[in-house]
């Protein structure tokens, strides 16, 4: 093998080659090492490089190699994770100044449970600030789209879509408080699963929102998310919420595909005049491919999904104002303008409110369990446009129209499945005429992941969405 | 006599204690104005019987 094609693999494919001697562990590192010096000044998707780290660990797995005791399902595989997940001794920054210094004596149950598998922490990548968005002045750089380097990569696991769309990493873990890591993954091109809510610890995640924190897998293909969340899951005595439902082999499921699935493709977020309509078409061209595959698609209805924007950000900012109140309190000056002024806006809300939305939470997940008893699987686009450009996302709002239009109505699309603590994935599901791409989302019943990759497998096995490279990856 | 946005998130912000720059008072009222505005369309649902759950059971 060549080892200018190393960064083309999947880390399924890194695994095996690695597995096999056709390629070397150092080899592997140094490549991601060399396209990461080479591209990211562009891009930003990394705040720390752990360059000395990565390759020592690369040099310790050959060793393994040599002595037969390698072992692990993403052995060799370099992951880049968000800095939000505590690394022993590596910077963890949080994506802003108030963690300039941070630097935790400990792993979180993430980071370890990726070591276990044999994974090599290649770095940390860039966020928005405290995993929030909109923030204006990004203290290490505003990350680039790969497809188009004036369009946002979403937030808040913006590095870990761009790390993934450029090839700069094997894997990833970012965090999908309410779309974080599927919204990125939306628009860039690249696979993320936000997991049931207690199926992966947040143990060492530093919290955004307490009760809809989510570690989510992010990666280049779905097979890759299967493996990677299998590395993650499961119960942690560190996280009291952590389910002890037994994890399963979620890879091994993969080749099931969809025949006699029931997919539902849900209509208050399909049908809204304020989809894209390039995004529109593409989710109706996904049900045939779904109806070729032998599943069966029909329409279903949430009637409350129009508000869950509303409900998300009511909980998530206010619940976000209260874990960061004692920055808010003591160091405001250090936040961006966007993350100040966010976060104050929230601690305002009257508890009314708060429990008002607290319990619409629960009517909403109660009609998305009444849907998912007629079908298995609920359709419907990740996002409603495609990556806007960085100036519409960070200029300040103009009035409380402004706001809603630009801050409300996309977290409708996300924001539902955080709210019902639901498992839901996004894939590439195609591109706009400029070559911009489109996510397709795909959500389920509670521990139901191994149901959506499993379609989200055959659906991209069935499809070349994935295959395509973003402009700024090229040589 | 009504009170303006800016007036009413300085006022909030008091009681809160919380400090917010005076040349930031126009956006918190901005952002606040619409967070409110958008929870008082669920002032119309119906949510007797329903409690707040902050992690749900794994069945139900």
């Amino acid at each position: 093998m060549t080892t200018e094609r190393i960064h083309l693999m999947s880390a399924s494919e890194t695994n095996a080659a690695v597995v096999n001697g056709d390629v070397s562990p150092v080899e592997v590192v140094q490549a991601y090492l060399d396209r990461i010096d080479r591209f990211d000044s562009g891009l930003n998707a990394y705040i720390t490089v752990c360059s000395e780290e990565a390759l020592a660990a690369a040099g310790h797995q050959e060793r393994q190699l040599d002595d037969g005791t390698a072992s692990g399902p993403l052995f060799g595989v370099p992951i880049a994770v968000k800095d939000q997940f505590w690394t022993e001794g590596i910077l963890t920054t949080n994506g802003s100044r108030v963690y300039r210094d941070f630097v935790p004596s400990e792993d979180a149950t993430v980071i370890s449970r990726l070591r276990d598998s044999g994974a090599i922490l290649l770095g940390k990548l860039n966020l928005s600030e405290l995993a929030m968005g909109g923030t204006q002045d990004p203290p290490w750089g505003i990350p680039r789209n790969p497809w188009d380097l004036e369009r946002t990569p979403g937030e808040s696991s913006a590095g870990s879509g761009v790390a993934l769309s450029a090839h700069l990493c094997a894997a990833s873990v970012g965090e999908d408080t309410g779309g974080s890591g599927r919204g990125p993954a939306s628009y860039c091109g690249v696979v993320g699963l936000r997991p049931t809510f207690t199926r992966v610890s947040r143990y060492g995640m530093t919290p955004m929102c307490w009760f809809m924190d989510a570690a989510a897998p992010m990666t280049k293909t779905v097979r890759d998310c299967a493996l990677v969340l299998r590395a993650i899951a499961g119960f942690d005595p560190k996280d009291p919420f952590t389910s002890e439902l037994p994890v399963p082999d979620y890879a091994a499921s993969l080749e099931s595909g969809v025949g006699g699935l029931r997919v539902g493709v849900i209509r208050e977020l399909q049908e809204s005049e304020d989809v894209h309509p390039e995004v529109r078409s593409a989710i109706e061209a996904s049900l045939e491919v779904f109806r070729q595959l032998g599943a069966t698609v029909q329409e279903v209805s949430i009637p409350l999904i129009s508000l869950a924007g509303a409900i998300f950000v009511g909980i998530a900012d206010t619940e976000g104002a209260g874990a960061r109140d004692d920055i808010l309190r003591t160091r405001p000056g250090e936040l961006d303008p966007a993350t100040r002024t966010r976060l104050q806006s929230a601690s305002l809300v009257p508890a009314k409110i708060y429990n008002r939305a607290a319990r619409a939470r629960v009517l909403l997940r109660r009609q998305f369990m009444e849907a998912l008893e007629n079908v298995d699987l609920l359709v419907s686009a990740t996002a409603p446009y495609p990556a806007p450009r960085h100036t519409d996302l960070t200029a300040s709002f103009q009035s409380a129209e402004d706001v809603r239009a630009r801050f409300f109505f996309r977290r409708a699309y996300t924001g539902c499945y955080a709210l019902t603590a639901l498992p839901a994935i996004s894939i590439p599901g195609g591109f706009t005429s400029d070559n911009l791409p489109i996510g397709l989302q795909l959500g389920a019943r509670p521990f139901a992941e191994g149901t959506i990759l499993q379609a989200a497998h055959a659906y991209e096995q069935a499809t070349e969405w994935h295959r395509r490279l973003a402009p700024a990856a090229q040589e | 006599m009504t009170t303006s946005p800016e007036d009413r998130v300085r006022l909030l912000a008091r009681l809160a204690g919380i400090e917010i720059d005076e040349s930031e008072v126009p956006e918190v009222a901005n952002r606040f104005g619409s967070l409110i505005a958008e929870l008082d369309r669920l002032k119309d649902l119906d949510l007797s019987g329903i409690d707040p759950i902050v992690v749900f059971p794994e069945r139900e």
